[in-house]
């Protein structure tokens, strides 16, 4: 098996695509040429014999005549007279032969110039190939800013440059993105980095300092700590893909009252009222941590973000296998040109920095990344002075399960 | 010499200022750009560390309109953002110095040190005035071979009268340098205490002054004359 498998490598490996175009294109014209030859012959031993026998038949009807006139005429047509039937077919068989060897070397001549030619036209008609291979090939991670050059008649090859013009592009914004992501999350490292070893290096440094310094410096430390901690847990989540997300059903009613219960601390100490109208049998097939951490987020952000006295109303509704939930705080609203930017990662709107210290910016970024990783779609409307409403949509699947397995769960 | 430290993180800032303060200087610290910029526009300060991500003004803001206001203004950013093209921005919208979070504290006063020095009137790391020599480095001052047993005051007083050598300096100045937004004293009196306890250990008398000069209602002059070289 696996010398046969060996042998069809290296059969395969022979016909490369310019050898298959060369055999193509020099077998067609080799049976051109010889097909030209066969249909030569063909119509010539059709029409051969009948002009033969017309000019056999009238020199015999002549010799009379001629007799008549010369007696030399006698010796003429003694081929014509020992031609009968049979004779006249040695004949046509010599002029056959000769139509035939004839067709046969021009066929020969047509196989040779087809193969050379073919192979001239094979090279000729992939060398634009080769040019654009060997350019693809030159551009490196450094030089995804080159672009194959469109020049040329709106054929293949340019349809081929153009893909990989598009391709390119694609890999750039990649690329770019990727890079803004690492310089931003090594930003966002190095600040607490600086503040650990600032601390140390500078206590250490001192020789005046007290017991008292070092655990004051403690606590400092381990508040950064922490945050280091948050950081990298926010970008190993972030990096996750689908595969990692475990999925069962979740009561989000059931999900969405515990989040809330979570937060009621912080909901009070900021002096905000949260109102929840959830509809109890609504199920989502979910990672139950995941969806969890992500309407914490949210609603934590409605409690942070709003005015004293405010309130956060939540709403949840199932209709046709689409979970719809609204977050509605009454704080201070997004601007309009900021909107746009607060999923996107490490984006801090310009006045929650004053107040939300520590934060990567990182929060909202995981929501949407945590719903779209559910095939859910997160949007947000903001009013400035009254407000922002996030809207989450999430595939339910209500109707797949019953209400014993519901209340189960 | 008076630093003023630009920094949103206070975690940060709380630990650079201690250890600035420890090494002698008198240290602000503004929490946001907009303060920043309006402690800098209104106090005489000798160098500015200056974050860029800050809030309500960013950094690169700040630092454009500090120069604009003050040439003479050292700038240095300290920040988190490593990319050259910062970097070159940063340099060439005026700052003075560059510096990548996180940075050994060391190598920071270093820099502080270097970029004091670029004052042209005093080039050498180490201060010469007569027979006096000040190390701002080792924060430490000789008087002939006799090394002075000087408080950290005291040893800012002398530094800041030695790198302005000959010109008078008033004691308000000295308050504007020496000490920080918090600890000024209402009393400027204690200026007059700390000169006249440096002036003793100086050795100098009323009578015959050979260091620090009063110059009454104006204020005081290092000088490096004849006699000191003796």
């Amino acid at each position: 098996m696996k010398i046969l498998q060996l042998q069809w490598n290296k059969i395969r490996n022979f016909f490369t695509l310019s050898r298959r175009l060369m055999l193509l294109v020099a077998g067609l014209l080799i049976l051109l040429g010889f097909s030209q030859a066969a249909l030569i012959s063909i119509v010539a031993r059709i029409n051969i014999p009948q002009t033969i026998q017309e000019e056999m038949l009238s020199p015999t009807q002549l010799p009379p005549t001629v007799e008549s006139t010369d007696s030399k005429i006698d010796i003429l047509p003694t081929p014509f007279e020992v031609t009968d039937s049979t004779e006249g077919v040695l004949l046509q068989d010599v002029v056959l032969r000769q139509v035939q060897s004839i067709s046969l070397l021009m066929a020969g001549v047509t196989a040779i110039i087809g193969i050379l030619g073919a192979r001239w036209i094979t090279q000729k008609a992939l060398s634009p190939v080769n040019r654009l291979s060997q350019m693809v090939k030159d551009i490196q991670v450094e030089t995804l800013n080159q672009r194959v050059p469109l020049d040329g008649p709106p054929d293949q090859v340019k349809d081929l440059a153009e893909a990989f013009n598009h391709a390119l592009e694609r890999l750039e914004q990649a690329f770019e993105m990727q890079g803004r992501f690492v310089a931003d999350a090594s930003h966002e490292m190095r600040t607490p980095l600086a503040t650990m070893r600032t601390n140390l290096e500078v206590i250490q440094q001192d020789p005046n300092a007290t017991l008292p310094d070092y655990k004051e410096m403690s606590v400092t430390l381990i508040r950064t700590v922490d945050r280091l901690e948050r950081l990298s847990n926010d970008l190993l989540l972030l990096a996750r893909g689908e595969l990692e997300v475990h999925k069962a059903p979740v009561n989000m009613g059931a999900l969405l009252t515990e989040v809330v219960q979570n937060l009621m601390p912080f909901a009070n100490e900021n002096h905000v009222i949260v109102n929840m109208k959830v509809q109890e049998e609504a199920v989502v097939l979910a990672d139950e941590r995941l969806l969890r951490l992500a309407f914490g987020n949210l609603i934590d952000n409605g409690i942070r973000y709003n005015r004293s006295g405010g309130s956060v109303d939540i709403t949840a509704f199932d209709v046709d296998n689409e979970l719809t939930v609204q977050i509605r705080d009454t704080g201070e609203g997004i601007p309009s040109d900021e909107l746009t930017k607060i999923f996107d990662r490490f984006y801090r709107v310009e006045k929650s920095r004053t107040r939300n210290r520590g934060g990567a910016g990182l929060g909202l970024a995981i929501c949407e990344h945590i719903i779209k990783l559910h095939g859910g779609y997160i949007n947000v409307t903001s009013t400035l002075g009254e407000g922002s409403i996030f809207t989450i949509g999430l595939p339910s699947t209500t109707s797949s399960f019953s209400d014993s397995d519901l209340t189960e769960s | 010499m008076r630093i003023l430290i630009i920094e949103d993180e206070v975690d940060f800032a709380n630990a650079l200022s201690r250890g600035l303060k420890n090494q002698g200087y008198a240290v602000d610290v503004a929490k946001d750009g907009k303060e920043g910029w309006e402690l800098g526009a209104v106090n005489p300060y000798d160098l500015v560390i200056l974050d860029l991500n800050l809030p309500l003004m960013d950094g690169l803001e700040v630092c454009r309109l500090l120069r604009r206001q003050r040439l003479d203004l050292l700038i240095l950013i300290l920040t988190a953002r490593d990319q050259i093209r910062d970097r070159v921005i940063g340099l060439d919208i005026g700052a003075d110095d560059y510096l990548v979070k996180p940075f050994h504290f060391e190598e920071l006063t270093a820099r502080i040190r270097a970029l004091l020095r670029r004052d042209l009137r005093v080039r050498e790391p180490i201060l010469h005035v007569g027979d006096l020599q000040i190390d701002p480095a080792e924060r430490i001052a000789w008087k002939g071979k006799r090394r002075l047993d000087l408080t950290a005051k005291e040893f800012s007083i002398l530094e800041y009268l030695a790198r302005h050598k000959g010109e008078i300096i008033t004691s308000e100045q000295l308050m504007e340098h020496i000490w920080g937004e918090d600890e000024i004293d209402p009393f400027s009196g204690s200026v007059r205490v700390h000169i006249h306890s440096l002036r003793r250990k100086l050795g100098d008398k009323s009578d015959s002054t050979r260091y620090i000069e009063t110059i009454i209602g104006q204020g005081y002059r290092l000088i490096a004359s004849e006699t000191n070289l003796a």
